[in-house]
């Protein structure tokens, strides 16, 4: 089913994300962002050590960056340098409130450095040692309504609670996107970006470019066409798609959201396998407002789960499940075997196959040996993803096109237009 | 989007190295200048209390010139009164940009002027050397996201609603004016106004690809000040094709000749005519349309 609706007025965002400004040694960069990225505050410039960075220069990206923190990581043979960036700072902020600087330095250095941060400066532990405290004290900083981090948190946490496995929580919305995973024994991963679904929806694209958003359409589109509806879609965060070409646009900028945040995560030095391999992921924001299909086909291709995993959505407080995922390693007669109300149903797995199988009541699914049963019925069904992980998309549009089409067409998750 | 009078505030950003600014209180017309200061090259770190053998703390006393001021090559920056007197002097030409809190100075050649105008008449309520906000009376048209720096200028009707400004239309005789197109405007017809010297371009729809071509790979939807020699454009509507609904673009055709002032941080065309000069009328809601990349008046 498409939402019909079109009409709905440029909304202005809510709270805005934290400003932060990176002052890392290149050996403290991966760290650094890190803590950004658990934090949930928008990186609005990186400034690292040791690179050339003229100090006229600096304090003017410094004040055009207008940033609400700042995070120094640095060691101590790299004094000179941080200060310079502070002193450059106190440039950039005349006439303005000088921005929080947090310090994870040693205790000497931070002595040295301290004067320079004109009493805004106070020093925290390592980044690398103490990210969890790096992260509590940036997202202390942090002012003006709730905050995205603290709330996907809360709910990822009863997630697992009522899964009672380990689950990855995935929140795409209009003021950013989240990747929460939390274990039955508390512990945590916690990921989250400012670029979402809706104003930030344009530095989404110009992030990582047109095309990781084109090649998810199904359909041949021009790029200056793709770009307006991107930029005009930025301005109108409600609006929802009223036609299956625009829907196409949505679910593609959701996989992008998804995907950057992972390639945030890498670069940030955090290990995203453990994400890929939860058994239970639930989708929330805007990614649970979708059709049960298009949930599922979206996680699918943007998170890549290389294992068996139970997709579900979590729309007003409530978990429901919407497909057992699976995996299978494709080899000579690779099958899975489905037994639900109906009875016991055998499928052969090609290689590059993605299929659902429809089921009834509580299934249960034998891939290889393994077995992985569910309680409760499911709305898609099993679905079956033979495609090969990583997955990879062919070049060529001639190719391109009809393997998305297929593969929408597979969970059914664009609706035909009607015929005019 | 709705036509509005009544009492506007516009903040003007202003750049590193001021030089002079309006106070607090001074009355401004659109176009005159709020602030003016220094372009920097890459500066010059002198030796500032090490040399002269004070506490970083003292050089301020010792210091011979204010922070801020030029200083020609071999001027004496700072110097002690003891009957041993080690002075500290400017190696080149450039403005004292910053007394580092170690007690050395930053010095930067200078390598142009930057002047910053007001978008209002009005009187000046905030100065600092971050920004100068300006608040006075006028019409107010708020679009969706403006490029390029503030422009000021009379208003010029080229297009008629739904019409796409077409690059024919203009020509040197809009020199200085704010042209005013009912439809969308292309990077061809931006970058022509931009030639011709056109003030500004205000469209209904501006093509996103459009904006990357004079703007850069970088630009956002939802706007940037840019360099004071990049083409100022206000979006009103959104990206692609659309057209003013009629209760906003109406009042344009009563509007030529008269001044008015785009600024570009708040997407705003500032028109100053007499409240009386137009009654507005409400403006229908825009909406997304099904296809690409276009926007209409939802009542149309």
């Amino acid at each position: 089913m498409i939402a019909t609706t079109a009409a709905a007025a440029p909304v202005v965002t809510t709270a805005p994300p934290l400003r932060l400004v990176l002052v890392a040694s290149p050996d403290r960069r991966v760290p650094a962002r890190a803590v950004a990225l658990g934090s949930g505050a928008d990186v609005v410039l990186e400034v690292t050590l040791g690179h050339a960075h003229p100090f006229v220069e600096l304090a003017s990206d410094l004040r055009g960056a207008r940033p609400d923190v700042v995070l120094v990581s640095a060691g101590s043979g790299e004094t000179q340098g941080v200060a310079d960036a502070l002193e450059a700072l106190a440039v950039a902020c005349e006439g303005a409130r000088m921005p929080a600087v947090l310090l994870a330095v040693d205790e000497r250095m931070a002595r040295r450095l301290l004067p320079a941060t004109r009493g805004a400066g106070e020093r925290i532990v390592d980044v690398a040692r103490g990210r969890d405290d790096a992260v509590a004290r940036l997202r202390a900083l942090r002012s003006g309504g709730p905050a995205r981090p603290g709330r996907v948190e809360a709910e990822a946490r009863a997630h697992t609670r009522v899964q009672a496995q380990t689950t990855l929580t995935v929140d795409v919305g209009e003021d950013g996107a989240s990747l929460v995973l939390v274990s039955p024994g508390g512990a945590l991963t916690s990921l989250h970006t400012a670029l979402g679904c809706g104003p930030s929806v344009d530095a989404l694209v110009a992030g990582g470019g047109l095309d990781r958003v084109r090649r998810w359409i199904p359909r041949a589109i021009d790029a200056p066409a793709l770009l307006d509806r991107v930029f005009s879609r930025a301005r109108w965060p409600e609006a929802r798609p009223a036609t299956t070409l625009t829907l196409a646009i949505e679910l593609a900028l959701l996989r992008e959201a998804i995907a950057r945040l992972i390639a945030l995560a890498e670069r940030a030095g955090i290990d995203v396998a453990p994400l890929r391999a939860a058994p239970g992921v639930v989708a929330g924001g805007a990614l649970a407002r979708l059709a049960p299909s298009q949930t599922v086909l979206v996680l699918l291709d943007a998170l890549g789960p290389d294992a068996t995993t139970l997709v579900s959505r979590s729309v007003d407080a409530t978990i429901e499940p919407l497909a057992l995922v699976t995996v299978p390693a494709v080899g000579r007669g690779a099958s899975v075997r489905v037994a639900d109300a109906n009875g016991v149903t055998d499928e052969r797995v090609t290689r590059g196959a993605l299929f659902v199988v429809r089921t009834s009541g509580a299934p249960r699914v034998s891939v290889g040996g393994e077995e992985r049963s569910v309680a409760s019925s499911l709305a898609v069904g099993v679905v079956v993803d033979a495609r090969g992980r990583p997955l990879e998309l062919p070049p060529r549009d001639a190719e391109r096109l009809p393997a998305v089409a297929r593969w929408h067409a597979a969970l059914d998750a664009l609706p035909s237009e009607p015929a005019s | 989007m709705t036509w509005t009078y009544g009492d506007q505030r516009a903040s003007h950003p202003l750049p590193l190295a001021v030089s002079s600014r309006a106070a607090v209180g001074q009355p401004v017309r659109a176009g005159d200048v709020l602030a003016s200061g220094s372009v920097l090259a890459n500066g010059i770190r002198v030796d500032g209390a090490r040399r002269l053998g004070v506490a970083p703390a003292d050089l301020a006393r010792v210091m011979r010139v204010r922070v801020g001021s030029e200083v020609e090559g071999g001027a004496i920056l700072a110097r002690t009164g003891r009957r041993f007197a080690r002075a500290v002097s400017a190696p080149v030409d450039g403005r004292v940009l910053h007394v580092r809190s170690d007690g050395d100075i930053e010095l930067a050649p200078v390598v142009g002027r930057w002047a910053v105008r007001s978008v209002l008449d009005g009187v000046v309520t905030r100065s600092s050397d971050a920004e100068v906000v300006v608040e006075g009376a006028a019409w107010a048209l708020r679009g969706i996201a403006a490029y390029g720096p503030d422009a000021v200028g009379e208003l010029a009707r080229v297009s008629d609603a739904s019409e796409e400004l077409v690059p024919s239309r203009i020509d040197v005789r809009q020199q200085g004016r704010i042209l005013i197109a009912g439809g969308r405007a292309g990077a061809e017809a931006i970058a022509r106004g931009h030639a011709c010297g056109a003030a500004a371009v205000v469209a209904a729809t501006v093509p996103a690809s459009g904006l990357r071509m004079l703007f850069g790979d970088d630009v956002s939807a939802h706007g940037a000040s840019g360099p004071v020699d990049a083409p100022t454009v206000l979006c009103l509507a959104g990206f692609g094709t659309g057209a003013l609904p009629d209760a906003v673009f109406a009042p344009f055709r009563a509007l030529d000749g008269v001044r008015a002032a785009v600024h570009t941080a708040s997407a705003a065309l500032f028109v100053f005519a007499p409240e009386t000069a137009f009654a507005p009328a409400a403006a229908p809601p825009l909406e997304l349309a099904a296809d690409w990349g276009s926007v209409r008046a939802a009542a149309v």
